[in-house]
């Protein structure tokens, strides 16, 4: 305050006490920078945080970059930062609304710019999250959305940020800032569903890794240098092919977005890709999955386990977004892959189809009643499921354990679920589909599961394929080891010929693994025609045992590998 | 198999092996090396410690087809060579296409383009392309495909790397910027508009 407003003030109001000239100065309007306010303690700065969708075309070709949707950055995190400072310091931190919208109290004139972070966060009292978007090629960087600085001054002001897609005309000639967030948006949804069901849910963190370098290289995996094979999610762990020097994959959801001058193929707009791998980050974080992974297509006859779990990411992304129709975009923008999930496939019908799992999963989910579905349980009931007796069944996780539960859960549903099941040319039977008779064309798939005891003469099983693949039907098999008290055993698996098939070879080098639940507690997989667990303590309880033949070659898959299974102990 | 050929021969979907999803986890590079006609016949076991990792780790849906391919010829700047690609479609797939298309640095030439009808599961369906890079350096030729089977429509994007020249040892690059807590950021420019 200037002295000569002083001398005036207090000249007319003649307050003698210092205490009363104190408040005489505010009275009087001094203060401020001569302006004739007084600084404000903190002013608001608030907007809206959006980006921009491209959106699938409607005649099925793929995505119309042309005309993109703003959409709302929900729930991000939001940050003030300190412009003047070279750390910018942070000044202070939201996260947006369902609407995108923020509110941040900042100090007055300062020099201020606002950050909207690729993160979805939440702590402290249930639910709590963790999402974030990263760069994998470039040192696992957080995706930030920068507004330019400005004063803040003495008044409140409204900043809006808007994420733009990179477009120009016929390619991306921009920086792609709205991927990071459209990827995000979807985690949104898919986080909605999950909570729609069980609302107290403590998200593990995930991290999604999405670069313009992402590609899917045949032949070679780095993800440091985007070359990822395709959208996938991991749970992590040591990988020694992981770039040529090796190393650990970190877990999370890996995307790809490199558009190769409109060949590429892109999947930060393809919301039930990045839906359906969000549902196996659900299934490793909140059900069980024993699926082996590995390469499947369409109408492929899978592994039992592999089958339900890309089954329920099909389904799941359709549940996510409401929509059964899955589209990826392909060939930059211009198409699109698709399948509906309302649709009845008959081409490959069973068990072993995850065509026929998702076809099951949507009908039990959706509120449509059509030919064969009388169903309409909605998600609650099948989160039930995976979050309940999935996890603990005795059998491997599949269609048949899942419908096991499902249907003890809702007798009332048991009629409706079989109808479902019968639709797709699935046996309605216990958790380990005990009766079982679509064999898929497989001569090895049946019985799914042989029950073998110790010190009995050595069961033969023998395994085969249509082509090399490892995580197909009929080529690994599954036999039962049920001990009522823990024992101190020995597994050995010997290549042999069964005399009953001319056709078949010897197994000459069998492997065997063994689980409880899901989790896996031995094996063997030396070489030679003699694979053997030594003697090894087993819990009491049901335990699997696989065996299958790991010298299996696309000149000798259509052929049965035999091979004897005898336990010995007790 | 010369010593003057690459054979680069892949089974690229076992890519999705390498995410450490399988409890006998198949590498890509092991992948590779199983599929390669100079590798021995007898495979390297895997990795035991691997078991113990055992993840979801699934990729997402995509056509049913595999890639495997050969350049015929050391790649070299300014030298045109043949690449020959082989796609083998797998249960259920009625009809293929493919397109062929390159990055900057390289030129295609010949038909990058072809579609395979009423096909059969396990059979490789060939064609070939010439690519003429113009310069030393890490290439990539992209193989869209698109399958159709039973009513759905599945498409696979296949990225085929080769190098031109001697590797360069890679840079390794600039550490990202890091925020005010420590987390590197990648910062991007905002459209901001204000009221």
């Amino acid at each position: 305050m200037k002295p000569s407003r002083l001398a005036a003030c207090l000249g007319q109001v003649r307050l003698a006490a210092p205490l009363m000239a104190a408040v005489a100065l505010s009275a009087c309007g001094g203060g401020g920078d001569g302006g004739g306010n007084p600084s404000p303690a903190s002013v608001t700065v608030s907007g809206r945080i959006t980006f921009e969708r491209i959106p699938f075309k409607s005649n099925g070709l793929g995505l119309n970059p042309a005309a993109p949707i703003e959409s709302p950055a929900r729930l991000v995190t939001v940050e003030a930062l300190d412009a003047a400072s070279s750390s910018s310091t942070i000044l202070a931190s939201t996260a947006t609304d369902a609407n995108g919208d923020y509110s941040l109290q900042v100090p007055p004139n300062r020099s201020v710019k606002i950050r909207a972070k690729a993160q979805m966060t939440k702590s402290g009292a249930v639910p709590t999250w963790n999402f974030r978007v990263l760069n994998n090629t470039n040192g696992n960087a957080l995706y930030a959305l920068d507004g330019s600085a400005f004063d803040s001054g003495t008044t409140n002001s409204t900043r809006n940020l808007r994420a733009l897609s990179g477009w120009g005309t016929t390619s991306y000639t921009g920086t792609r800032a709205a991927a990071p967030f459209a990827i995000l948006d979807t985690v949104y949804s898919a986080r909605s569903l999950i909570l729609s069901a069980a609302a107290a849910t403590v998200f593990p963190a995930l991290d999604l890794f999405w670069s313009p370098s992402n590609r899917p290289t045949a032949g070679q995996f780095c993800t440091s240098s985007g070359d990822i094979g395709t959208t996938f999610f991991s749970a992590g762990g040591a990988d020694a092919d992981n770039c040529t020097t090796g190393g650990a994959l970190t877990a999370g959801i890996y995307i790809l977005g490199d558009f190769a001058g409109g060949s590429g193929d892109t999947d930060e707009f393809d919301q039930h890709v990045i839906a359906h791998e969000f549902g196996h980050y659900v299934e490793n974080s909140f059900s069980r999955s024993d699926s082996i992974g590995s390469d499947h297509g369409g109408l492929d006859r899978l592994d039992l386990r592999l089958a339900f779990s890309e089954g329920w990411g099909n389904a799941y992304s359709g549940m996510v977004l409401n929509d059964p129709l899955y589209r990826d975009s392909d060939r930059g923008v211009d198409t699109e892959g698709r399948f509906n999930l309302e649709t009845d496939n008959t081409a490959m019908q069973g068990w072993f189809s995850e065509f026929s799992v998702h076809e099951i999963l949507w009908d039990l989910f959706d509120g449509v009643a059509d030919a064969g579905d009388q169903v309409a349980l909605g998600f609650g009931p099948i989160y039930s499921v995976l979050t309940g007796g999935q996890r603990t069944t005795d059998a491997l996780t599949s269609i048949f354990s899942f419908a096991d539960v499902l249907r003890s859960a809702n007798p009332a549903q048991a009629a409706g679920i079989d109808a479902l099941l019968s639709g797709e040319s699935i046996a309605i039977a216990n958790a380990f589909g005990d009766g079982e008779g679509n064999s898929g064309g497989s001569a090895t798939a049946l019985p799914i599961y042989q029950d073998v005891s110790p010190n009995q003469p050595p069961l033969l099983v023998c395994g085969s394929g249509a082509d090399a693949s490892r995580n197909k039907l009929g080529y690994r098999r599954f036999l039962r080891l049920n001990l009522s008290a823990a024992a101190t055993l020995a597994i050995t698996v010997t290549g042999a010929v069964d005399s009953g098939n001319p056709g078949s070879v010897a197994a000459t080098d069998p492997d065997v693994f063994v689980y409880r639940r899901g989790a896996l507690v031995q094996l063997g997989q030396g070489t030679g025609q003699t694979e053997t667990i030594p003697q090894t303590a087993f819990g009491a309880g049901l335990h699997i045992v696989e065996v299958f033949d790991y010298d299996f070659t696309a000149a000798n898959a259509n052929v049965p590998h035999c091979m004897t299974v005898a336990i010995s102990g007790g | 198999m010369s010593q003057t050929r690459t054979c680069l021969w892949a089974a690229a979907l076992a890519l999705l092996a390498a995410c450490g999803s399988d409890p006998q986890p198949e590498s890509a590079a092991a992948a590779a090396a199983r599929s390669a006609p100079a590798q021995s016949a007898t495979p390297a076991k895997e990795d035991p410690t691997a078991q113990m990792a055992r993840a979801v780790g699934n990729g997402k849906p995509g056509a049913a087809v595999d890639i495997r391919y050969e350049f015929m010829a050391r790649p070299e700047a300014g030298k045109p060579i043949e690449l020959q690609v082989a796609l083998v479609p797998t249960a259920g797939v009625d009809a293929m296409d493919v397109a062929f298309s390159a990055m900057d640095g390289i030129t295609l030439a010949g038909t990058l383009s072809a579609s395979f009808n009423e096909v059969k599961a396990g059979e490789p369906y060939k064609h070939s392309i010439s690519v003429l890079p113009d310069r030393n350096g890490v290439f990539y030729v992209t193989a869209a495909v698109n399958t159709q089977m039973g009513g759905a429509s599945l498409a696979k994007t296949f990225s085929i790397p080769f190098v031109v020249g001697a590797a360069k040892p890679q840079q390794k690059p600039a550490a990202p910027a890091q925020d005010a807590a420590g987390q590197p950021v990648e910062p991007m420019q905002a459209q901001e508009t204000t009221g």
